[in-house]
């Protein structure tokens, strides 16, 4: 009873709007006072933020996304498309294949996709737009292929998930590599068939002298070795992800000096800008923290799993409900909110059910990618919104057909889950 | 006329406080910000003197865990509050209408209000028990417990003046003509990276 009644609380609290992790703190502190008085929860309150925020590996959030604002003071993320439309802007729809190219590049250094939404915008609308592209298939390219960012290691969401769920990091990383090929090429080929269908969506480009092309590949270079020195480091066992995501800020800074794009603006931007989003996650963590307490203390979590346990349904209808409850808890919530409300919960019933922790940390960020682009609250396509001024509305229209291959890849990804488990399992020890 | 004397009174005040608190926001986030370009720089010199010389950084791991994280989690809180950069479900606010989301936002900032102040109380409570009893930390610092602990009511007497500001600019705007506090925008910002 106590326990449905705070739930519910939590729940009014966030539906009226207050931010995720106040909503949290205050569920929980009354819940706590509720179950064990206030000696208790004074404890637990004067205790929990300080050693939660002082967790050694959560500086991965705070260092991945530096990385992020730095790639992006840097400029190099501009560059991306260009080098990509010199070499598939010529085929049907090759400018939105390019986005989706440019979109897994920048996914490969930068681990938040809304910053790769708002950088992808700004370059590759006015591209397709001038080249006479729907408009809405213009801007739902971008909004899905700015998602990517979130699967294609660094991946902010994947190192949340890592420390919340206890499932190594590293594994974690190396193991978003394939899937993030595979939604690449799923979104290169729903472009393809949505230009098949009607030619006149997206008129071709000009072509590109094998010169253009190959002096457009300038950029790779410092993307790749930047890539190399995150993800490269961990497969290879030299750095763990922690030493590897302060390698990554640092490559990144040195590469936006070098692009001479370092001033005292642009570095205390950059530094305003992730501490800002740091604390924010933090605060999410730190706040769970103690509703977890409660949850804890009413002996909650074990409740809800031994009862699923004891459901004679197969793992696998279990398994469809719970993707199907991300699927609905993504089109009302934020991402990171949900990893951190749904994990400490959903995680114990997934290996009760005998599911691999890796595996499935990698299909819910898959099936949160999906959440970052439906309406209402698909964050995505609020970005490219602003950044465009085009409406909302034909955003999330644009975005329809790659919900809808995105979805078929997960199921895909859900029978065989070698697919993603294969190459963290030839990783160095 | 009196009544729109108030009005103008109420505002001026407003906007003083807001002034203040802006500062000492401002200095807070600026404390944190430097405190994320220390860490970048002290994880980085640790994989060198490893890699390099053999030798890691023997204090990395303390001054990371004990100050440079929580330091960059609580001296931030506040700002990240005023830059509406802690994430909400903006569902029903797409739908109200401006005066239901002012009361909305009033509502929410005063009950979260009320929790940073309880948060704040008993932390420094802690922090004062372990000035006097000169504990310190569990670490090879030697150093005193409150030198990390003092962070918290630090991070949440700020964050729960920003709460109570914004409780008074929401409401406030709610009853004057002219809007105190502009109301976040729905759909996240830029700042929210996932």
């Amino acid at each position: 009873m106590t326990v449905l009644a705070i739930v519910f609380l939590l729940f009014a609290l966030l539906a009226i709007g207050m931010p995720v992790a106040f909503s949290l703190a205050t569920a929980g502190t009354l819940g706590l006072y509720w179950v064990s008085g206030w000696d208790a929860l004074a404890g637990v309150l004067a205790t929990t933020p300080l050693s939660t925020a002082g967790t050694y590996e959560l500086i991965a959030i705070p260092m991945f996304l530096l990385m992020a604002e730095f790639v992006i003071a840097s400029g190099i993320a501009d560059n991306l498309f260009r080098a990509a439309s010199a070499w598939v802007g010529r085929v049907p729809g090759g400018l939105g294949m390019a986005t989706a190219l440019a979109g897994a590049g920048f996914g490969a250094i930068s681990g938040s996709s809304t910053a790769s939404a708002a950088t992808l915008s700004s370059t590759t609308i006015p591209a397709m737009l001038k080249q006479g592209y729907e408009p809405k298939l213009a801007c739902g390219v971008v909004a899905i292929s700015g998602t990517l960012a979130m699967l294609i290691p660094p991946s902010i969401a994947l190192v949340l998930y890592g420390i919340i769920a206890d499932v190594s990091i590293g594994a974690l990383l190396v193991g978003g590599v394939m899937p993030g090929l595979l939604v690449t090429a799923t979104i290169m080929a729903t472009v393809w068939a949505l230009v098949a269908l009607d030619p006149a969506r997206a008129p071709r480009g000009r072509a590109y002298t094998l010169k253009e092309k190959f002096v457009s590949l300038k950029v790779v270079g410092p993307m790749l070795i930047l890539f190399m020195a995150v993800t490269g480091v961990i497969y290879s066992g030299v750095a763990t992800p922690t030493e590897a995501s302060g390698i990554g800020a640092f490559g990144a800074f040195v590469l936006a000096i070098r692009e001479g794009k370092i001033n005292r603006a642009t570095l205390s931007r950059a530094l305003l800008h992730a501490t800002h989003a740091s604390c924010m996650i933090v605060m999410i963590v730190v706040c769970a923290k103690i509703f977890g307490y409660f949850f804890t203390l009413t002996q909650t979590t074990q409740m809800i799993v031994h009862w699923v346990g004891g459901l004679a349904t197969s793992k696998w209808v279990i398994m469809a409900l719970i993707l199907f409850g991300y699927i609905i808890l993504g089109c009302i919530m934020d991402q990171i909110a949900i990893l951190i409300l749904t994990v400490p919960i959903v995680l114990p019933l997934i290996k009760t059910l005998g599911f691999d922790p890796v595996w499935f940390g990698v299909i819910i960020i898959v099936t949160a990618e999906v959440g970052l682009v439906t309406p209402p609250v698909g964050l995505n396509c609020f970005v490219v919104a602003r950044y465009t001024g085009r409406p909302l509305g034909e955003i999330f229209a644009g975005v329809w057909p790659h919900v809808f291959a995105h979805v078929a890849l997960l199921a895909v990804l859900v029978a065989f889950p070698g697919i993603i488990l294969w190459l963290p399992s030839t990783m160095a020890p | 006329m009196s009544v729109h004397k108030n009005k103008t009174h109420m505002k001026g005040s407003f906007h003083g406080i807001e002034r203040v608190i802006g500062v000492l926001d401002r200095a807070a986030v600026i404390v944190a910000g430097a405190m994320l370009f220390v860490l970048m720089l002290v994880v980085v010199a640790d994989v060198a003197m490893r890699y390099v010389l053999g030798a890691p950084i023997a204090w990395s791991y303390d001054v990371i865990s004990f100050f440079l994280m929580p330091g960059l989690f609580f001296l931030a809180a506040s700002d990240t509050l005023r830059a509406n950069g802690h994430v909400a479900v903006d569902m029903l606010h797409i739908y109200l209408g401006e005066r239901a989301r002012y009361a909305l936002e009033a509502v929410s900032c005063a009950v979260a209000g009320v929790v940073f102040a309880i948060i704040a109380w008993v932390s420094l409570a802690k922090t004062l028990e372990e000035f006097q009893s000169g504990i310190n930390l569990a670490s090879g610092l030697e150093l005193p417990s409150w030198s990390t602990s003092f962070l918290m009511p630090i991070g949440f007497a700020l964050l729960t003046l920003r709460a109570g500001l914004e409780t008074w600019g929401y409401a406030g705007s709610l009853f004057s003509k002219h809007a105190l506090l502009a109301l976040p925008s729905v759909g996240g910002n830029e700042e929210i990276a996932e």
